[in-house]
């Protein structure tokens, strides 16, 4: 297989598909559930709650709509669609904001780490990841629904200048967004990048990133005033809206993919998504791509040495040294990557990208990045006990 | 090829699941390797046109010793054999370049297994070497062996003449002899390889299309050597000799193009690497000028080499300045 090319572009109409389904699978991904199986659940009753802070976020996880519980394991809660399409009340946004409204927001499924006070927003209509084409699509196709997002994302923000990032060319706008033009490269559209293309600064206090796959999440939550109940997922060359929980198989079949022996699934973009081990594996919150890659199309990852080619440290967006990272937490020196300035990375993945010895480098800037966020919590659970209270954030 | 996977009797479909990115550029090291041979090609054909059977001798027992040499290595290092990523074979290559066609084969054994085995495996492998393998070779033969090593012993066999020892010992006339078609064409004697100055520019641009080694430090290089000597020979041009000549002997393009473009000895990053090459570049000609060494460029890289963690300390700001982690060092 040639190269594959990080141009960020959508290719196909601006048009987002609705594929119904029957039954979902939400993954829990470490929410408590609140359902019992056998249980009967109205449209937006809550199913897991998040217990993850704020700054993650994480929301809780809803019924997407009304059934009965299939299955609850450590890992998901499987409902079938039946009974009325009768919902839970509608919860009142219209009232509230700031904080109180960002509490709330988190309740209904919709949490950021971007939801806090701040002087600019930054909305990203870049492509998150190369192969993936979900920002145009709901800027061309769901405005109204961008517009309401924006307008709950402006209450809980309080932003004095909104800016909108844009690949050259573009039409697209939003209200009251002063439109910043970017290359359309990965990964010009991840937060830390596009914020310095709209303030100039990196890593701005002041300054919080909501892409535009995050706005139609509070969209639909400022429309319909129920709890998040679908995501837009980018699948082959289309885009659906899709319950969450929508099995991967149902997309990759509605999207005409095909997903092989020794194939990966991919939940999230090439450079950083998740591999899935099933297709009965549901789309969480947030999941804004579904990506198949034939098997044999990359070479694949050794454990070889690091040849010290330089290559991760001339790519890297956050100019760090990914391979010394690597390296570091190969033999377990966590505290070493701290100097490597670890905290700067962005996950982008393009370090594993140009690996020429295959190494898998951001699994091992994550790995130091979850051992040294363990390490920290831990010593804030000391301070804790001695102190009684607690400064650290988790 | 990917080893099948286990099937389970439900005959469920079983993914691949790895960690990202997905992706990749699709550059491997046994595919690297085997452009930097493709690219030696046509130095390794015009060796043995100009120098005949003796050339392709020490060529062909150089890589040998060197594949033979490193799994030896990798046995007693209780690790898996790693000459399937043809790393070997290139230091060998490259180390035979260095030599006169007419070296005996104990020199050529002894200085290929010199390569890997100390220049190479006992800093643990491709990756780990602070000096580029072959000049580690070379130089331990070149202090040894200094007759054997010698170039002008191939004036006997050969109605060629070794420009740069006709410079230090003869002076600016006697290298009007070699016209610059000549050195192109690797009409000189040197280091059987290293003389194809040609087949070796050739074989660089090909690395260079290919992306297979940054333009910085051969450009950075080549630059160094030609701006030192071009200050030389205006200083006193009846005395030096001009740049062109300077770039086209000895093994400037081999080592521009190929011994300093070595990954784990070289820096990283535009600015360290550009300094990297024109330090190089810089004490070739200088070795030149002031030292016993006809050809500078062995030793001028090993040198470069040292000042590699040097260079490579030139970093920019991390994103968003120095962050968590330079407050916590600070």
């Amino acid at each position: 297989m040639p190269k594959p090319s990080l141009a960020l572009s959508s290719v196909g109409p601006d048009v987002v598909r609705e594929t119904p389904v029957r039954e979902v699978h939400l993954p829990l991904d470490g929410r408590l559930p609140q359902a019992a199986c056998g249980d009967k659940v109205l449209k937006g009753q809550r199913i897991a709650e998040s217990l993850a802070p704020f700054s993650s976020g994480e929301g809780d996880l809803h019924a997407p709509f009304s059934g009965e519980i299939l299955a609850v394991s450590s890992e998901h809660v499987a409902i079938l669609a039946g009974g009325s399409g009768e919902t839970v009340p509608p919860a009142a946004l219209s009232t509230s904001s700031g904080e109180a409204l960002a509490a709330a927001l988190k309740r209904l499924g919709v949490a950021s780490a971007a939801l806090r006070p701040a002087q600019t927003l930054v909305v990203g209509g870049l492509e998150p990841e190369p192969g993936v084409g979900v920002a145009a699509k709901l800027l061309g196709a769901r405005r109204e629904t961008l517009e309401a997002g924006l307008e709950l994302a402006v209450r809980v923000i309080g932003p004095e200048k909104r800016r909108l990032v844009l690949p050259h060319g573009s039409k697209a706008g939003l209200p009251g967004c002063e439109p910043v033009f970017a290359a359309p490269v990965y990964p010009n559209g991840l937060g830390p990048m596009a914020i310095r293309a709209a303030t100039g600064l990196e890593n701005p206090a002041d300054a919080v990133f909501l892409a535009v796959h995050e706005l139609f999440a509070l969209g639909r939550v400022a429309e319909s005033g129920l709890p998040l109940a679908e995501t837009a997922i980018s699948a082959g060359e289309e885009l659906f809206c899709v319950p969450l929980g929508t099995p991967a198989g149902e997309l990759v079949k509605a999207a005409g993919l095909k997903a092989a022996d020794g194939d990966r699934v991919v939940l999230g973009g090439p450079m950083r998504g998740r591999a899935l081990y099933g297709l009965a594996q549901g789309v969480g919150p947030g999941d804004y791509a579904l990506t198949v890659i034939p098997r044999g199309s990359f070479p694949r990852m050794t454990d070889s040495p690091c040849l010290n080619c330089g290559e991760c440290v001339m790519v890297c967006p956050a100019r760090i040294l990914p391979g010394m990272i690597s390296r570091c937490a190969e033999f377990k020196l966590f505290e070493r990557t701290v100097e490597y300035h670890i905290d700067a990375c962005m996950d982008c993945g393009l370090c594993g990208f140009v690996c020429v010895g295959r190494r898998p480098v951001l699994q091992y800037i994550r790995l130091a990045k979850k051992e040294l966020a363990d390490q920290r919590n831990a010593a804030c659970e000391t301070s804790e006990e001695e102190a009684s209270s607690c400064s650290g954030k988790r | 090829m990917q080893r099948e996977a286990l099937k389970p009797l439900t005959g469920r479909t079983v993914f691949t699941v790895s960690s990202p990115p997905h992706w990749h550029c699709g550059a491997t090291i046994p595919g690297m390797m085997l452009d930097i041979l493709l690219a030696l090609c046509p130095a390794v054909v015009m060796a043995a046109a100009v120098f005949g059977m003796d050339a392709v001798r020490v060529m062909a027992l150089s890589c040998a010793t060197a594949v033979v040499v490193e799994a030896a290595c990798c046995k007693a290092m209780k690790r898996p054999v790693s000459v399937d990523d043809y790393s070997a074979l290139v230091t060998g290559l490259l180390f035979a370049f260095l030599l006169p066609a007419e070296a005996p084969w104990w020199l050529v054994m002894a200085g290929s297994a010199i390569s890997i085995a100390l220049g190479k495996m006992v800093f643990g492998g491709l990756g780990g070497h602070p000096f580029c393998p072959p000049l580690v070779g070379w130089a331990v033969c070149r202090i040894s062996w200094k007759s054997s090593m010698d170039i002008d012993m191939s004036l006997l066999n050969a109605d060629l003449f070794y420009p740069l020892t006709q410079l230090k010992h003869l002076g600016l006339e006697a290298i009007s002899r070699f016209s610059y078609a000549d050195l192109l064409l690797g009409k000189q004697l040197g280091g059987l390889g290293a003389a194809q100055t040609g087949a070796l520019l050739l074989g660089g641009i090909y690395l260079l299309l290919r992306r297979r080694i940054r333009p910085d430090i051969p450009l950075a290089f080549l630059a160094g050597t030609f701006l030192l000597s071009l200050a030389y020979a205006l200083s006193d041009p009846s005395f030096y000799a001009p740049p062109l000549f300077h770039l086209m002997t000895g093994s400037v393009v081999l080592g521009a193009f190929f011994l300093a473009t070595d990954c784990s000895s070289s820096p990283m990053g535009h600015v360290p690497m550009i300094l990297f090459g024109l330090l190089g570049g810089a004490l070739t000609v200088i070795i030149r000028v002031y030292g016993d060494y006809p050809d500078g460029v062995p030793f001028a890289i090993m040198l470069a080499n040292l000042a590699t963690p040097l260079l490579d300390r030139i970093r920019p700001r991390p994103f968003g300045g120095a962050g968590r982690g330079g407050r916590a060092h600070a």
